[in-house]
């Protein structure tokens, strides 16, 4: 089991990318970047499912929206940098 | 009370913005802090709130910097661009908002444009004033004075021509008059959030063409294991926690001027401004100063024969009308229209005034010379 998460370096960014995704039909929650991803301190992320969280990072990337970085956190712990 | 002072702030506001700021002290906590609801609500409130002000402003969200006023955002963009000794292009209508840091700084100021209701005048005299040393273009949008509308798009058009940086004064023409900030490319432009946008106290927006230096440094909730300001919008003008109340106001007073259109808005003020100067002709001891719907929006100045400015003020605060007189913190536009030595008396109108309004202060305003 693991969770998806693209990272923004701080609220705005983040709540102009759920928006943008939002408006895209592409369903996320907003919550604080867990201590496991967040490298450079405080931020928040975007949770999306597996199966969106490629789709999402293109149109972002289409939209000149930036993120920071891509992650699956798996239930043990474990963290995976997603290269979309 | 006949509220004639909205060019210092629009007292008569929409019911909506006293209610948002109420509801925001008591159910709001930080934005951009926490994960927690009442953290999470107060942020999305906030980004409501730079959507809308994105929109009015034609502008990307992240372009929109909360600021304490008009005065605060000026400060962040003259000292992002100009220096000590820098020239520096302003209008003869500027405010001491604008003034006074550029003394403080000493740049080198030069005025152009000085003539009142004259705006073809102003852009030649620009054009001429702008050179290569050139540093930066700050020009006020309406007088706080006269009314006078300066023809900031032309003047936005050669400074992007000549690659100069432009910064806008909008104190009084924000929320009544349409604009882009897109097609004036503007490197700043500052305004109040308690005038024509119709919010509490203690808010100002900054829109931003670029990051610009920090007058402030602090806590933004983001990058905190760095030790200087983030280097991006909006974090880097915004240190310490935001003015959730006052913002949350300004989210409903933006809604109330994007709902009216500024155009709707500053056609209303400007027909009880010409009622006014149509009043006061009728009265031979008074001298107004007066353009054309092109030239002037809801602000008129106007003096008493035989009589100081503040005497006049003073009379119509005795029958309860409220008006300024004086300088109004603009004495280079005083200045350029000859007004400095005596001053004047200002009417200021807003979307809530009436005809109403403006026949009480005409009919107090003839019994002044019986």
């Amino acid at each position: 089991m693991y969770e998806c998460y693209l990272t923004f370096r701080s609220i705005t960014p983040c709540q102009q990318a759920q928006r943008y995704l939002t408006g895209q039909s592409l369903r996320s929650q907003l919550l604080r970047t867990p201590k496991s991803i967040a490298f450079k301190g405080c931020g928040y992320s975007l949770k999306l499912n597996d199966t969106a969280i490629g789709l999402a990072a293109a149109k972002l990337r289409q939209a000149n929206i930036s993120y920071g970085s891509a992650y699956r956190i798996y239930s043990d712990g474990r963290v995976e940098e997603l290269y979309l | 009370m006949i509220y004639l002072d909205n060019g210092a702030t629009t007292l008569l506001k929409p019911k909506s913005v006293s209610r948002a700021s109420a509801y925001a002290i008591r159910h709001y906590a930080s934005p951009g802090r926490g994960g927690y609801r009442a953290a999470m609500e107060a942020a999305e409130e906030v980004y409501n709130c730079r959507e809308l002000a994105a929109k009015l402003f034609d502008t990307q969200p992240d372009q929109i910097a909360f600021t304490l006023n008009a005065t605060h955002g000026l400060n962040v963009a003259i000292k992002s661009l100009i220096g000590p000794g820098d020239r520096v292009v302003v209008s003869g209508f500027e405010h001491n908002a604008v003034m006074r840091p550029l003394v403080a700084i000493g740049a080198d100021v030069v005025i152009a444009g000085r003539r009142l209701f004259d705006p073809d005048g102003a852009v030649e005299e620009f054009s001429e004033a702008i050179t290569p040393e050139t540093k930066a273009v700050i020009c006020n949008h309406v007088s706080n004075v006269f009314g006078y509308i300066l023809p900031v798009e032309k003047i936005a058009e050669i400074c992007k021509e000549r690659e100069i940086p432009f910064i806008l004064d909008a104190s009084q023409s924000a929320g009544c008059m349409e604009i882009s900030h897109r097609d004036l490319g503007a490197a700043f432009i500052a305004m109040p959030g308690h005038k024509g946008l119709y919010g509490p106290q203690g808010t100002g927006i900054l829109v931003c063409g670029q990051l610009g230096k920090t007058l402030l440094e602090g806590g933004t909730g983001s990058q905190s294991e760095l030790l200087t300001m983030p280097e991006f919008l909006p974090d880097r003008q915004e240190a310490g926690t935001h003015n959730v109340t006052g913002i949350c106001g300004l989210a409903k007073g933006l809604e109330f001027v994007l709902a009216q259109g500024p155009v709707h808005i500053l056609r209303h003020e400007q027909r009880l401004i010409e009622k006014a100067v149509e009043g006061l002709a009728d009265m031979p001891y008074v001298h107004c100063y007066a353009g054309n719907s092109c030239t002037q929006a809801g602000v008129l100045s106007f003096n008493v024969e035989g009589m100081d400015c503040e005497e006049v003020g003073q009379y119509l605060a005795q029958h309860d009308i409220a008006v300024r007189a004086g300088l109004h913190c603009a004495p280079v536009a005083h200045e350029s229209a000859g007004t400095d030595k005596t001053g004047t008396v200002r009417v200021s109108v807003g979307a809530f005034n009436s005809k109403r309004d403006i026949a009480a202060f005409l009919g107090k305003m003839k019994k002044l010379h019986r």
